[in-house]
């Protein structure tokens, strides 16, 4: 994922599209949730074709479009409180548990945190890529996915199935 | 590698899984297509990073392909790059096979969608790799569909790249059209060839009957040949007259079907070429240089 603001400049509405579609909406999904995320990046769409004059001619068009898209997001929690990323993702629980257990872990870290470990781990991007798309500082994006990745370390661990799994891979250390 | 490292790569292995379910239930949700999962590509100091706690395979597989190690020189690189491919494919094990298929993540809604079909109209065989082709710590599984071969190649890395490939339509001339892809990474370019085998009818016997000289399982075999590339032999799978095969490369490139017979002299060796200069988009045309039966040792 590269995303040289200056190298990826969009010249036409279209390829503004494209990079909202491929950049923009993986970060949506997760910090909103698909579907709160998906809403949201159909907004930030219409909200793109209506300033696309401005647009286009902005350095760091994405990073703008993100801005955009918190303020979109407001009225999705403002009222009703609900977390939008879900915590219950009944269609993996039987296909594969290990996969549902993630997301309810991430479910549980704050959005930015969830943001960042999916952006790099997940998605693969680049710090700087994160750190340039959410507006953050480099060491921000670093904080997050530390504190982040060691919840999940935790609470992962806090589960008495992998807790013993755990400690089998720990006596294996041991006695080499 | 101490009990954190194990925690994160297993941590860092399910959120790939998480970003790619991520990605197929957006998609679907906003009736996007569905393309390509996402992968994640090792580069730079990252990818530095992530390689300190690894194995050591996967460690020589993305330093490696950096380098040059094409037609086997002489450097110090080569063996680690034997690491990443092999111009012959080893037999996949179950454990490789059910890893793959477990990563690739490929459901019957993922097909409907790709095929514009009904769910329900899905045939479960389609959900059933038809080609699986180690080469060195990567692994390709490779699903056709109607109209398209999804090829899911799984690096050393543990990443998952995933290409939807238009086929032609199965036929007498099919083979002379494989479908070439590019697949392209921070690390390597390689080139990918899914196409069919040729005709697996036999004439050798004037006096047969016709039904006992039919082949039920094709004979041909295929290899990808090219300058400055080894001579690299092709998954085929039989039963369906299908090959796939990947070199770490891009270029022009041979491949040769041969059919080897009792006698010589009625041996087979057809030859098609692939170019780069006539890809179309993401798919390249094979031009057919070469039809014409020869002995394979000719």
């Amino acid at each position: 994922m590269d995303m040289n603001p200056a190298a990826d400049r969009p010249g036409t509405f279209d390829e503004l599209i494209d990079q909202v579609r491929a950049q923009l909406l993986p970060v949506l999904w997760s910090k909103w949730g698909v579907e709160v995320g998906g809403d949201i990046c159909c907004e930030v769409e219409e909200y793109a074709w209506e300033n696309r004059d401005r647009l286009l001619g902005m350095s760091n068009v994405l990073g703008y479009l993100y801005r955009v898209s918190q303020s979109k997001a407001r009225r999705y929690t403002r009222w009703s409180k609900r977390t939008t990323f879900p915590s219950r993702f009944p269609d993996v629980v039987h296909e594969d548990p290990q996969l549902h257990d993630m997301l309810e872990l991430l479910s549980a870290l704050s959005p930015d945190q969830r943001t960042c470990v999916l952006l790099v781990h997940g998605f693969g991007w680049a710090y700087n890529d994160v750190a340039g798309l959410l507006g953050m500082k480099r060491s921000d994006v670093n904080n997050h996915i530390h504190r982040g990745m060691a919840r999940l370390r935790a609470d992962r661990i806090d589960d008495p199935l992998l807790a013993t799994r755990t400690t089998q891979s720990q006596n294996k250390e041991n006695i080499r | 590698m101490n009990t954190i490292d194990e925690q994160d790569q297993e941590i860092k292995a399910t959120l790939r899984r998480a970003a790619g379910h991520l990605a197929r239930r957006g998609s679907e949700y906003l009736e996007h297509p569905v393309t390509e999962q996402p992968f994640v590509q090792v580069r730079g100091a990252r990818g530095r990073r992530l390689l300190v706690g690894t194995a050591a395979a996967a460690t020589l597989c993305v330093t490696a392909l950096a380098g040059s190690f094409i037609g086997g020189t002489s450097s110090g690189k080569v063996d680690v790059a034997k690491a990443a491919w092999s111009a012959v494919p080893s037999a996949p094990s179950a454990e490789q096979v059910k890893k793959v298929q477990l990563e690739c993540g490929l459901t019957t809604d993922i097909i409907a969608q790709l095929e514009d079909s009904p769910p329900a109209s899905i045939p479960s065989y389609m959900l059933e790799p038809a080609l699986i082709d180690v080469r060195g710590t990567t692994i390709t599984a490779v699903y056709f569909t109607w109209r398209y071969a999804f090829a899911c190649m799984q690096f050393a890395d543990g990443s998952v790249q995933v290409k939807n490939i238009p086929m032609m339509n199965p036929g007498e001339d099919a083979w002379k059209t494989p479908s070439v892809v590019e697949v392209v990474r921070e690390d390597m370019t390689a080139t990918m060839i899914v196409g069919f085998l040729p005709p697996n009818i036999s004439d050798s016997n004037p006096n047969s009957t016709g039904e006992s000289d039919k082949i039920i399982e094709s004979q041909w075999e295929a290899h990808v040949e090219g300058p400055g590339v080894e001579k690299t032999q092709a998954s085929i799978n039989k039963t369906m007259g299908r090959f796939v095969s990947w070199i770490p490369a891009v270029g022009t490139y041979d491949i040769a079907f041969t059919l080897a017979r009792e006698f010589p002299e009625q041996s087979e060796k057809r030859i098609i070429r692939v170019d780069p200069a006539t890809r179309d988009k993401n798919v390249w045309t094979a031009t057919p240089v070469t039809t014409v039966p020869v002995p394979p040792n000719g």
